[in-house]
């Protein structure tokens, strides 16, 4: 097969020069043959399983990466949710002592995340998973790769606000414990509405329960590539130009993914799952999701006419990724973590993109209010608010909502932060300041929309 | 070669093996037994022998593992692209590595995009004596010489990402 000199170049271009990579090469394992009677026994199954199944992930990752030229950046773990998986009799200090042996587990097969100490309580909580749920922010505080997700709405239940109210405290407690690294503990929690179960992209992966055995799963990204072929239009090129630019770039980015997905698979002897064709913007420069929006011809991100650029952005994405690939799933679409992208945060720190713009914009595109600094004296009632601000977006849309929030404790609007590597650095911004607490501490459930009623 | 041709030449095949087969038991069989044998009981069991051993694998069976090996050993084409700023000997030194590890060039193309040198070479790497690896060392040696970029792609990714 002749390739022509241009496709060739076009390609390079793309991986050298515009942050085209496979963000993450993800491992989802199925640890419900790992229960056993008592909870040590069981981390041990899980540790073991783990290394059974993905300690050549790291090595294999390379290996296909080196083969075709192009970068995989993460290698990760996502489990079965371990609230079904830990279930028993136990309290958070014994839960803490499992969740490290499987954080020990990721450091030593060279993996830098593992996502899994997840709940799904969107209806109900029951009283291991309210232990549980107490545990996390400690779990978090006192391990390095574990991510926390917690489902607390879905389209087909409805709202379950007591969870809500507990995720705000969790939040809240999750940056106290971990006050001295910049809160780190609340950029491993992750609260969800209609959680997909194959999602790779961390904090939020897990193995769900419908899941098989061990899958790989594979989050493609490429906002840098998108942005150069939107840059490159004519100004006045118009929508449909600028659709089907994006729609193009989508599909080869998504084919791309594909190919290495399955060669990873193939290596380590697991089945292909999903490919999540997300742009997930870096903090590196060029890596930018706003430098898309601006690129369409915004001044800066965060004005008006941003939620319809987005959403415009979003749709070719999934429509590219969708004629690519038969098996498109977890996000699939843009992510907009401020802290992780240098363009966004900087219009967020000058004013520019405020919360309730970001809240606007996440109704259109694939997550929510994601890698948000607020002021560390937000309470936990009115992080409950937000919370259940986002997800009812998701529970209405039929669509997956998260948050993650950062209420770093001390800082005050305008102060910075930085927490290094791909969680990039933010500055605080403002929240509203009048209270919700009767609100969100009415308890029960919101009902499930009309809209669930499918059957 | 259509399937039909292909078996037709494939049972050509069975045959030479068949004759092979008969040659080497009748020469075992000969040295070991010839002595303390009758010759047409000798010939008997040699006939016997390459009998069966003719009908382990039916001809059907020989023509599907002959095109599955010959899908392994099929060519295995990676992309060379050479860029960056032009001088004397690019292509003299690429091609001379190429060369020492056996890797057999099958298409070239040469361009001057935006000022720069593309050198694009689809090269044969199923019978290289070294691995894609080592021969990529030996590419950055000449591509810190002669302050270039010079990447190694397996032919796939251009596949996908350009063919449906």
């Amino acid at each position: 097969m002749n390739f022509d000199v241009s496709e060739i170049l076009e390609t390079i271009k793309m991986s050298a020069l515009e942050n085209l990579d496979v963000r993450t090469v993800t491992a989802g394992i199925s640890l419900f043959d790992c229960t056993t009677g008592s909870i040590d026994s069981t981390a041990k199954k899980i540790r073991e399983k783990i290394l059974k199944n993905a300690s050549r992930i790291v090595p294999v990752a390379d290996k296909i990466a080196k083969r075709y030229g192009v970068k995989i950046v993460n290698k990760r773990v996502s489990l079965t949710p371990l609230s079904l998986i830990l279930a028993g009799d136990y309290g958070v200090e014994e839960l803490i002592k499992a969740a490290q042996i499987i954080d020990e587990t990721g450091r030593e097969i060279g993996i830098d995340f593992i996502g899994g100490y997840s709940a799904l309580v969107h209806k109900g909580i029951t009283p291991f998973e309210s232990v549980f749920i107490d545990s996390i922010p400690h779990v978090l505080a006192s391990t390095d790769r574990l991510c926390s997700s917690v489902n607390v709405a879905t389209t087909k239940s409805g709202i379950n606000m007591d969870a809500v109210l507990r995720m705000g405290h969790a939040v809240k407690k999750a940056a106290e414990l971990t006050a001295d690294r910049q809160a780190i503990g609340c950029a491993k929690l992750v609260v969800f509405a209609n959680i997909p179960e194959d999602n790779p992209f961390m904090a939020g992966a897990l193995h769900g329960p419908g899941e098989g055995d061990c899958t790989i799963n594979v989050g493609v990204s490429g906002p840098g590539v998108v942005h150069k072929a939107v840059k490159d239009l004519p100004l006045d090129a118009d929508f449909e130009v600028l659709a089907e630019t994006v729609k193009k770039v989508a599909f080869k980015i998504t084919r791309m993914g594909e190919l290495v997905g399955r060669e990873v698979a193939k290596e380590l002897g697991m089945s292909f799952g999903i490919l999540d064709l997300s742009l997930a913007p870096t903090p590196a420069i060029g890596d930018s999701v706003a430098d898309i929006l601006e690129a369409m011809g915004l001044e800066v991100c965060g004005t008006h006419g941003t939620t319809a650029a987005l959403a415009l952005l979003n749709d070719a994405v999934k429509k590219g990724g969708a004629f690519a690939s038969s098996f498109v799933g977890g996000l699939s679409g843009a992510f907009i973590p401020v802290s992780e992208d240098t363009t966004m945060e900087q219009r967020a720190a000058d004013g520019h993109l405020t919360f309730d713009k970001l809240e606007a914009m996440t109704a259109v595109c694939s997550v929510g209010l994601d890698m948000i600094a607020i002021p560390g004296d937000t309470s936990a009632e009115t992080i409950a608010a937000i919370i259940a601000d986002e997800i009812s977006i998701g529970v209405i849309n039929s669509k997956t909502t998260a948050v993650r929030l950062l209420p770093v404790p001390g800082k005050k609007v305008g102060d910075e932060i930085n927490m290094g590597g791909l969680l990039g650095r933010a500055r605080i911004i403002p929240v509203h300041t009048k209270s919700a607490e009767i609100f969100v501490k009415r308890g029960g459930r919101i009902p499930a929309p009309i809209q669930s009623m499918k059957n | 070669m259509g399937i039909i041709t292909e078996k037709i030449y494939f049972r050509k095949q069975i045959m030479d093996i068949k004759n092979k087969i008969e040659n080497s038991v009748k020469a075992v069989i000969n040295e070991e037994l010839a002595a303390s044998i009758h010759p047409d009981r000798l010939s008997s069991i040699i006939d016997k022998i390459t009998d069966k051993l003719s009908h382990v694998v039916k001809p059907d069976e020989l023509v599907l593992l002959n095109l599955k090996a010959k899908e392994q050993i099929a060519s295995e084409m990676a992309v060379v692209s050479v860029i960056g700023e032009d001088s004397v000997g690019i292509v003299a030194d690429v091609t001379r590595i190429l060369a020492e590890n056996s890797a057999n060039i099958e298409g070239m193309s040469q361009a001057i995009v935006s000022g720069y040198f593309a050198l694009i070479l689809t090269i044969n790497v199923a019978g290289m004596n070294i691995s894609i690896d080592d021969l990529q060392v030996e590419m950055d040696q000449v591509a810190e010489k002669k302050n270039l970029k010079i990447y190694i792609q397996h032919e796939n990714i251009f596949k996908t990402m350009n063919r449906i």
